[in-house]
């Protein structure tokens, strides 16, 4: 991906940090940083996980143009350090799980009324949810309507967890 | 200010352009836990009774989706978690009367306005989000009153 592909996404460069999650995938994502441009490496072809990020990517820019109260009440507009977050942690995810040869899963993808990006995926009556607001990237996740026995929540930002979560959702 | 009957259906307008609907590989289209997110933890919902169970009436937009819940499985969900100060303790669900103001919606559904709310107020925001799941799970068990138009 070119950088001027990445303007198209809607996603300033000055908002993400320099980060090559495919070269440096042990990273634990700790915020998104202002100073630093950005350049994935990705090259979008007929691998199925790359063609899967980039839909996601795309919906995820589009997200930058939500204005506040674009829920039809009070809602912030979704935070742009949580979007250029949410753009890494989603290149970690899909290295990931690329890796792993795990099955690929499309996120829906949203923003909370707090501004906050999220990151949504429903397999066999579990649901797992991944939220960024710039500062922290946490999971809840659950397998139940119970909210005591039934979920759970923590932090999802390293690669580890990714693995974790992910086997958590797909298998069994 | 009457009470909201533990029989009563609530509906909650579902937007279809803002990734809170998912539709499935296999056709399944349910709403997402953050169909049901709002500011200062407190989830808005219609008392179809109050609405002569006309479900269009809360569409701000043609192709919002409209999802049902009734109040007596909202109210038991029983929610344990951490308050503001780390200390565990229960949280009890409601759904309270809230009728809007003229400015705020048409006359039809002013009177039917109500909210989901935690009692005691403010939880953390991790255990707010856990309610976000169960009551997105208590919807998906329903069928769409309305289902959301994809453009």
């Amino acid at each position: 991906m070119l950088p001027q592909q990445i303007a198209t996404y809607g996603v300033a460069q000055q908002d993400i940090q320099t980060v090559d999650a495919f070269q440096a995938p042990n990273q634990k994502i700790q915020s998104a940083s202002t100073n630093e441009h950005f350049v994935p490496y990705i090259f979008p072809g007929h691998d199925p996980y790359q063609i899967g990020i980039v839909a996601v990517l795309r919906k995820l820019s589009e997200l930058s143009h939500w204005q506040a109260g674009w829920n039809g009440a009070d809602a912030l507009t979704p935070d742009r350090q949580a979007i250029a977050q949410a753009y890494q942690w989603l290149l970690l995810f899909s290295h990931v799980v690329s890796n792993a040869r795990l099955p690929w899963l499309e996120p829906s993808v949203s923003a909370s009324a707090d501004g906050e990006v999220a990151l949504e995926w429903w397999h066999n009556r579990k649901i797992l949810t991944i939220y960024c607001n710039g500062r922290s990237i946490e999971y809840i996740r659950s397998w139940g309507v119970q909210i005591l026995d039934e979920m759970d929540d923590g932090d999802a930002s390293s690669k580890q967890a990714i693995q974790d979560l992910w086997n958590w959702l797909v298998n069994g | 200010m009457d009470e909201v009957a533990d029989d009563e259906i609530l509906y909650r307008r579902v937007l279809a352009r803002s990734g809170h609907v998912k539709v499935e590989p296999d056709g399944t289209v349910h709403a997402t836990s953050l169909a049901f997110s709002e500011r200062h933890q407190q989830t808005s919902v219609f008392r179809a009774l109050l609405c002569r169970n006309n479900a269009t009436y809360i569409q701000d937009q043609p192709t919002d989706g409209v999802a049902s819940l009734i109040t007596v499985d909202v109210r038991n969900i029983a929610l344990i978690g951490p308050n503001e100060q780390r200390n565990s303790i229960t949280y009890l669900v409601d759904v309270l009367p809230d009728p809007l103001q003229p400015h705020e919606a048409r006359p039809e559904i002013r009177a039917a306005h109500a909210i989901i709310v935690l009692q005691p107020a403010y939880c953390t925001d991790k255990t707010y989000k856990r309610l976000l799941h169960a009551l997105a799970r208590l919807a998906s068990q329903r069928v769409w009153i309305i289902s959301p138009h994809f453009l």
